[in-house]
């Protein structure tokens, strides 16, 4: 016994939040065929034993579709995805607090002649922001059932379950489902006209509203205040990663280095005991050290957004985009690039002008994604001295926003120079929802960095393990001639490898090390931390394998080379993940070539001015 | 544990590793690219069995945290 339905609403208005209180962690997430727009299914089973099948919808406004999103959400509302077959019930989640706007799209639901059922989520907020609903009023005027719900704290979960098997159980009815038309802008009108009608009938302010959002919006999209406040808080955030994470890293450097000292002292010396100690525990310790500043950076990010300051950030930044002839809309793109820029490249699938969207996918890159941060905070901490600037900021924060500022630089001055060559066109207006601040969900948050930790340990125990028992073979044989004057490392296949793309890199600053700890980097860019300290755990003497890689890159580089290195990871298209989406979202080889070609060429120049410079300032 | 068996374990460590980022490899890019290709060459039977090969993916370890406004 399976009820089939889906869950169809304006963007923002709580319809995940519905669907995982439904559906808890029975999800399956994957993508719609031959397009990029993610599909979530997941179910739930009653008392009595039916099992629900929820769809969660892509946000739609309208069956009008703008995006590939909403022709998604069109084509199975209407079944008409030979993939996807239709939903029995359709259920419409509105936020209660905007109800203005998110009716329109349940009257023109209605108008098809499926069986709907209204949630009015977020009622906690509506009673704080003193509105009243006449639910059973909004129910007769609109002739469907309606429930009230706040879906974060399960409130009315289980009343919509009973009601979706009591529509399962019922006799069926004859449903005739009428065909679709395209809205003319009267019929948009007439909707919404009916729509202010009932909202008058069934809703009233009572009391004092709560305007705190308001009073906070005045300080916090003000041009001056609010910028500060942003600087402030990206600030604190860094200077966060850098001084809260300290203490479990050193847990995390001391559990590997029991580890690497068991192995020394159990195994007598030989192939295995050099792959597991110099191999696995030097190249996926290495990057398994920086799980804590990457769970503070994703800390920031979910509280920001829980809260609703995210898109405030988004706003102040839209007069920035609106200088590079970008809109609002394409930084909610560059903000995802800073989680990874594979979901920033996919949410370029909102913007609706063409132009805009390539020139997005583009500069996504350069914003600093969470891979890109082992590598900062290891030449970070190896390079720049921790002392106090202003006598309460740390140097070390300050460089890490440096390098991020730096990113987000670099993508609007590319975005400036495509938006005036290739993708020429006039500014498209910002239509944007600013939702009312929230106090963040612990259990949300929670989740988040749980989900965060297993991806990463995965990763470490996968593509990082992988790389690292290979370039361990790569830097381990062949051996070392009789009467061998150089490093053993020379004369393997690492060595020679290095050596070969030195030539290249040499104008950089990079030696032979750094050039073949940058070929596992383009699989995965964290990996290079993990490859440099496999290069140096083999090329080093047994009494140095134990010493952290920080010091040991201190010895070997010159500032001038960290700096240089620095720069080439802001601008190079390190990631062969990037190059595949580009490709699969665009549907042409020609973007991501395209991509690589012009950031390498960035990266290798930036670097190589760099480079030069620090040599000049001294820094050699 | 002698150096030869050492190596031995090592070396066979190794291959499974570049097994599995080869079969990794096949699955991910060689076999939906066959796949289509003889899709579009009207071998279906032989389309089929690749597209049972492929495995499709993001390749995105960070997806999860997709940031939305």
């Amino acid at each position: 016994m399976t009820l089939r339905v889906a869950l169809a609403g304006n963007p923002n208005c709580g319809k995940t939040a519905l669907f995982n209180a439904l559906t808890g962690s029975r999800q399956k997430v994957a993508n719609y065929p031959g397009v990029t727009v993610e599909r979530k299914e997941g179910s739930v089973k009653t008392a009595s034993g039916l099992t629900i099948s929820v769809l969660d919808l892509p946000g739609t406004y309208s069956l009008d579709a703008h995006t590939p999103d909403e022709a998604i959400a069109r084509d199975v509302i209407l079944g008409k995805l030979s993939t996807e077959a239709p939903p029995r019930i359709l259920v419409v989640v509105a936020d209660v607090t905007n109800l203005e706007r998110n009716l329109g799209l349940l009257l023109e639901l209605k108008s098809l002649g499926k069986p709907v059922v209204l949630v009015l989520n977020m009622m906690d907020l509506a009673i704080r922001r003193g509105i009243d609903v006449d639910v059973q009023a909004l129910s007769k005027e609109l002739g469907v059932t309606v429930i009230p719900t706040v879906a974060v704290k399960r409130t009315g979960i289980p009343e919509l379950l009973q009601h979706l098997e009591k529509e399962f159980h019922a006799p069926a009815e004859e449903v005739i489902v009428r065909e679709w038309k395209k809205s003319s802008p009267d019929d948009v009108r007439a909707r919404f006209a009916e729509v202010d009608r009932i909202l008058k009938k069934c809703t009233r302010k009572v009391g004092q509203p709560e305007i705190w959002t308001d009073k906070i919006d005045h300080v916090v999209l003000h041009p001056v205040y609010g910028t500060t406040l942003l600087l402030g808080v990206l600030a604190l955030m860094f200077q966060a990663i850098f001084t809260w994470a300290k203490i479990p890293q050193e847990w995390i450097q001391e559990g590997l280095g029991w580890l690497g000292a068991a192995v020394g002292t159990h195994m007598p010396d030989g192939a295995l005991k050099s792959l597991l100690a110099d191999g696995i525990i030097s190249g996926v310790g290495a990057v398994l050290v920086f799980l804590p500043q990457i769970l503070l950076l994703f800390l920031f990010i979910l509280f920001l957004e829980d809260s609703g300051y995210m898109s405030r950030a988004a706003f102040l930044m839209d007069r920035l985009m609106g200088k590079v002839g970008l809109n609002g809309r394409a930084f909610i793109p560059l903000l995802s690039s800073y989680a990874c820029a594979i979901p920033g490249i996919m949410a370029t699938r909102t913007i609706e002008n063409k132009r805009d969207r390539m020139t997005t996918i583009l500069v996504a890159p350069l914003t600093t994604c969470s891979a890109r941060l082992p590598v900062y905070s290891l030449l970070i901490a190896a390079f720049i001295p921790n002392t106090s600037v202003l006598g309460f900021l740390k140097l070390q924060g300050l460089v890490m926003l440096g390098l991020y500022l730096g990113g987000i630089i670099a993508a609007l001055v590319m975005a400036v120079i495509f938006k005036k060559t290739l993708f020429k066109g006039a500014k498209p207006q910002l239509l944007m929802e600013l939702p009312t601040y929230k106090w963040p969900s612990l259990r949300g948050i929670t989740l988040g960095l749980l989900e965060r930790s297993k991806l990463f340990v995965r990763r470490a125990g996968t593509v990082i393990l992988s790389l690292s028992v290979i370039l361990w073979f790569l830097a381990s044989y062949p051996h070392a001639p009789e009467g061998a004057t150089e490093p053993a490392i020379r004369y393997s296949y690492a060595g020679k490898i290095g050596g070969a793309i030195e030539p290249f890199l040499k104008p950089l600053g990079f030696d032979w090390r750094i050039s073949v700890a940058l070929i596992p980097g383009f699989a995965a860019r964290e990996v290079m931390v993990g490859a440099l300290a496999t290069v140096y755990a083999v090329e080093a003497k047994e009494s140095e394998t134990a010493a952290a890689l920080g010091p040991i890159l201190a010895k070997n580089w010159s500032l001038a080379t960290a700096l240089s290195l620095l720069v080439w990871y802001i601008l190079a298209c390190q990631c062969l993940s990037t190059l595949a989406v580009t490709r699969r979202e665009t549907n042409s080889w020609r973007w991501p070539i395209f991509m690589l070609v012009y950031m390498t060429t960035l990266a290798y120049v930036a670097s190589f001015v760099t480079y030069r410079l620090a040599l000049w300032a001294g820094w050699g | 544990m002698t150096p030869q068996i050492q190596e031995w374990i090592a070396f066979s460590i190794v291959g499974v590793v570049v097994f599995s980022i080869a079969l990794g490899f096949f699955r991910g890019t060689i076999a939906p690219a066959f796949a289509k290709a003889l899709l579009k060459s009207g071998k279906v039977r032989w389309a089929m069995r690749f597209k049972k090969l492929s495995r499709e993916e993001t390749g995105c370890d960070n997806c999860s945290k997709n940031t939305s406004i």
